[in-house]
C-alpha cells in the first residue's frame, strides 16, 4: 500500500509541476527555436538527476527513527502549503492556475527580450529546474523515507514521459490538465504521511499499525471537503452582502 | 552575503509558503507528541487535531483577508465614483 501511495505521490506531483514547465518551455521553443529550450530542459534535467542521485541515498543512510521525525514534520509542513492552496483554490479564495494567460505572458516576455539565445536556455532551465525541485525534494524525501527511491523515480519519470508526449502530441499548453485537483491530491498524500511519519518518529503509536495511514487519508479528505464547501458558502454569502 | 539571503529566502519559501504559523504549529505538536511518549500518556492524537486546527484557521485567515481587501477596493471605488455605483466586481 504504501508503495502504490509513494508511486502515486510522485506520479501524480511531477505531472503537475511539469504541466507547469512545459508551459514556459513551449513559450521558449515557440519565440526562440526548439534548440535552445531543448538545451535549457536538458540541463534542467541533468541536475535534478544530480540532486536525487547525491540526496537520495545519502538521506537513505540516517537511522529510521530520526529521519521520520525530521522527513515527517518538512513533508507535513510542504504537504500542508499544497493543501491549504488547493483549498483556497477550489473555493474561490485564490485564482486558479491559467496556462493560457502564463503561455501568452512568456510569449510576450521573449518576444520583447533582445539578445543571444542564452536568455531562451536560461528561461527554459529556470522553468524546468524551480518545477522539478519540488519533484525532487519529493522523490528524496518520499523516497528516502520508504527506502525505495527507485520507485519514487519511476513514477516522476513516467509522468515526465506522458507531459511531454502528450505536450508534443498537443502543442499546446496543457490547459485542460486539471492542476488543482492534482495538487489537492498530492497535498492530501503528502499531509497524511507527514502526519504519520512525524508522530510515529516522535515515539507515538498508531492504533492499527500502517493501516492508520488510510484513516489519516480519508479524515483529511472529508476536512479538506468541509472547509471548501464552508469557504465556498462563505464567499457567496459576501459578495451577496457587499452587492 | 546577498546571496545567502536570497538562497535563505528561497529555502523558506519553498518549505513554510506563506503561512509560518502552520510550520510552527507542527513543531509544536510534534514536540508535544515527543514529550507525551516518552510520559507513557496517547500521543497519536495531537498532530492530526494541529493539522486540522490550523488549516482551518489559515483558510479561515484567509477569507477573511479577502474580505477586508474587496470592502478596502470597494471603498476607494465609491469615493472615486461618488453615489455612482462601483463598476468593480463584487469580491468575498
Amino acid at each position: 500500500m504504501h508503495n502504490v501511495l509513494l508511486f502515486l505521490a510522485a506520479f501524480l506531483a511531477s505531472a503537475v509541476e511539469m504541466v507547469e514547465a512545459l508551459t514556459i518551455v513551449l513559450a521558449v521553443a515557440v519565440t526562440r527555436g526548439w534548440r535552445s529550450a531543448a538545451w535549457g530542459v536538458g540541463s534542467a534535467l541533468g541536475a535534478l538527476a544530480v540532486i536525487v542521485v547525491v540526496g537520495g541515498p545519502a538521506i537513505t543512510r540516517l537511522p529510521i527513527s530520526g529521519l521520520r521525525v525530521v522527513v515527517g514534520t518538512v513533508l507535513l509542513i510542504f504537504g500542508l502549503q499544497w493543501l491549504r492552496k488547493a483549498i483556497l483554490r477550489s473555493s474561490g479564495l485564490k485564482p486558479l492556475h491559467d496556462e493560457e494567460a502564463i503561455y501568452r505572458a512568456e510569449v510576450e516576455g521573449l518576444r520583447n527580450a533582445e539578445g543571444h539565445d542564452w536568455y531562451a536556455f536560461t528561461v527554459a532551465f529556470k522553468g524546468v529546474f524551480l518545477e522539478g525541485l519540488e519533484v525532487a525534494f519529493l522523490v528524496v524525501t518520499f523516497g528516502g523515507s520508504q527506502h525505495n527511491i527507485g520507485l519514487a523515480s519511476i513514477g516522476a519519470a513516467a509522468a515526465l514521459l506522458v507531459v511531454v508526449v502528450v505536450g508534443a502530441y498537443v502543442h499546446a499548453p496543457l490547459s485542460r490538465v486539471p492542476e488543482n485537483t492534482l495538487k489537492f491530491g498530492v497535498g492530501l498524500m503528502l499531509t497524511a504521511f507527514g502526519v504519520f511519519w512525524s508522530a510515529e518518529g516522535a515515539g507515538a503509536r498508531w492504533p492499527g499499525g500502517d493501516l492508520a495511514i488510510l484513516g489519516l487519508l480519508g479524515g483529511l479528505t472529508v476536512v479538506s471537503f468541509a472547509l471548501v464547501g464552508t469557504a465556498r458558502r462563505h464567499v457567496l454569502v459576501g459578495s451577496e452582502g457587499t452587492s | 552575503m546577498k546571496w545567502l539571503r536570497n538562497l535563505g529566502r528561497f529555502w523558506y519559501d519553498f518549505i513554510v509558503g506563506d503561512d509560518w504559523t502552520i510550520a510552527a504549529a507542527v513543531i509544536v505538536a510534534v514536540a508535544t507528541t515527543k514529550f507525551l511518549s516518552h510520559a507513557k500518556g496517547t500521543a497519536w492524537p495531537v498532530v492530526p487535531a494541529a493539522v486540522i486546527v490550523m488549516l482551518s484557521c489559515s483558510i479561515w485567515q484567509a477569507y477573511t483577508r479577502a474580505r477586508r481587501d474587496a470592502k478596502a477596493c470597494r471603498r476607494v471605488a465609491d469615493q472615486d465614483s461618488g453615489d455612482q455605483a462601483s463598476p468593480l466586481p463584487d469580491l468575498p
